[in-house]
């Protein structure tokens, strides 16, 4: 029996393909890690979601984008990296850590923020030798109080005493100007912590959410994401709708 | 008999790889820009958004040592890894490290390189290297092979990724690519003005774990003494420099499975080099 090169063709796509489809519905397909987590710094309610690898952040990765991806606050990373609350996550980005702290002794910077979010959250995580502000220090050993006596030693040897600068808007008024112009400041302010008090501060009616959604309004204190994901429909997709109404507004 | 095989169907079956070569590369090429624009706000939704060490076959491999001694993956490896690498191994074991030649974008890369190198150099491109040291230099790949196991094992990360010039091509927009991929994906991509896939030949370590299937896998490049006239266009039509034209059965651990030596292809007689299950005196009897 002769394999000619129609034949490879057909062989290789079929395997490649056909492994891979099989694998999905196999539930073996996944290129992500999937992880169970209580919600992070004042998250009430169990759930499980779908996240990425911290040690996959990049420099470019917004502060929304992380937001999305792991089940921590805003006020959480906020508040570890001293991050004015005006600053937009849409727009500020992880590697701007370096621009915010730029007078620290080592470096604070993308690094840090993977390393955070690891800790934070109990994942695995290779430790390199980045600073962290005592404020992220804090927090890491207040959310995971049975931490190693190693990172524990760790953490002291690479907290410094940081200060962000004083006009970091500076530097996130650059990364706007990059960004589309007609970005309108209400649509990209929902992040996976916005509760639906937070869309009507934004200037949506109870009405407009219902018609949305198709059901009861759920509450003020409830997280959109919780929402939908507990209807068993697409975030990415629904927030995209919640933006267009804002944007219709 | 001798049946000369006429020109169309070359022409069809170098289309056939290369196409498959091109998908592949704009499939990964894709993947790996979407992860890029959805990280900072955009992205196409339907394309996948998976990291390029997931949709890694090598990734599988070196943390397979982690699987079975922690029950856990390293970081950044995930359960797709560990898929494509069984299927690439299935593939491997029925024809040979296809991947390579079919599949791998740094192999398709490099190809179109040396296709601009074979202008230049003519005759004597893939022919810089004396015999001697090509041969020890082949050794290289295993050594890296042994190493990128070895270190992986030791640290339980991905050690190789900075070094790795497949990442560094699939990140050459990134803020955070590596200083030493990118350097040795320079020299590769020079070095493939010259050498017919350098990286594959002497670094490649997924190349020489792949290799080792030649010995067992199930259609094999067989050549057939009875109607075959020596003209060595086998020899010259190998990327590898594998001398063809002295085997029966092609078992040599640098085949490709390019096909670029069959009767399909380069060889001038139909039905004298193919890549079948059973050998051609099986055949006739």
């Amino acid at each position: 029996m002769k394999m000619k090169s129609g034949m490879m063709v057909v062989t290789l796509l079929l395997v490649m393909f056909g492994g891979i489809f099989l694998a999905d519905r196999l539930g073996l397909w996944a290129t992500q890690n999937d992880q169970i987590s209580s919600g992070g710094g004042g998250g009430s309610s169990q759930e499980t979601l779908l996240v990425s690898d911290p040690s996959e952040i990049r420099g470019s990765t917004t502060f929304a984008s992380l937001l999305e991806s792991f089940p921590i606050d805003q006020s959480v990373l906020y508040a570890a990296f001293m991050i004015p609350e005006s600053l937009d996550p849409a727009l500020l980005r992880s590697g701007d850590l370096e621009s915010l702290f730029e007078e620290t002794p080592i470096e604070i910077g993308n690094e840090s923020m993977k390393i955070f979010i690891a800790l934070y959250l109990g994942l695995d995580i290779e430790l390199e030798a980045t600073g962290f502000p005592q404020s992220a220090v804090d927090l890491i050993i207040q959310e995971q109080p049975q931490l190693d006596e190693a990172v524990r030693s760790y953490l002291e040897e690479n907290t410094v005493a940081a200060k962000p600068l004083e006009n970091p808007e500076i530097e996130v008024e650059d990364h706007a100007a990059e960004e589309a112009e007609e970005d309108d400041e209400h649509l990209i302010q929902i992040s996976g912590s916005t509760l639906f008090e937070d869309l009507l501060d934004m200037g949506l009616t109870v009405e407009a959410l219902e018609d949305l959604f198709g059901e009861a309004y759920p509450g003020d204190q409830v997280r959109v994401k919780d929402y939908i994901e507990g209807l068993g429909l697409e975030y990415s997709t629904l927030k995209k709708s919640i933006e267009a109404l804002m944007g219709g507004e | 008999m001798n049946v000369k095989r006429g020109d169309k169907p070359v022409k069809r079956i170098i289309k056939y790889r290369h196409l498959v070569q091109l998908l592949f590369f704009v499939l990964i090429a894709a993947i790996a820009i979407n992860k890029t624009l959805v990280e900072t706000g955009g992205g196409i939704e339907w394309l996948s958004t998976a990291s390029l060490h997931a949709i890694c076959p090598f990734g599988g491999v070196v943390t397979l040592y982690e699987l079975v001694t922690q029950g856990d993956l390293i970081q950044k490896i995930h359960l797709s890894s560990l898929v494509l690498m069984g299927l690439v191994f299935t593939l491997a074991l029925l024809a040979g490290p296809v991947f390579c030649s079919w599949i791998c974008p740094l192999g398709s890369v490099q190809e179109g390189f040396s296709r601009l190198g074979r202008r230049i150099f003519k005759k004597r491109f893939n022919q810089f290297v004396p015999r001697r040291l090509d041969h020890l230099l082949r050794y290289g790949r295993y050594l890296v092979l042994a190493w990128v196991v070895y270190a992986t094992a030791r640290s339980a990360s991905l050690i190789f990724s900075d070094y790795d010039p497949y990442q560094a091509l699939f990140s050459l927009w990134e803020e955070d690519l590596a200083v030493s991929g990118a350097l040795i994906l320079a020299v590769t991509l020079l070095g493939a003005l010259f050498v017919e896939r350098p990286w594959c030949k002497y670094a490649c370590p997924y190349g020489a774990l792949l290799g080792l299937f030649n010995k067992v896998r199930i259609f094999k490049i067989r050549r057939n003494p009875a109607t075959c006239i020596a003209c060595n266009k086998c020899d010259r039509a190998c990327p590898m420099n594998i001398q063809v034209s002295e085997m029966e059965v092609v078992k040599d651990v640098q085949c490709i499975s390019c096909l670029e030596c069959t009767s399909e292809n380069q060889c001038p007689v139909a039905d004298t080099v193919n890549l079948q299950i059973r050998s051609f005196q099986k055949e006739e009897s």
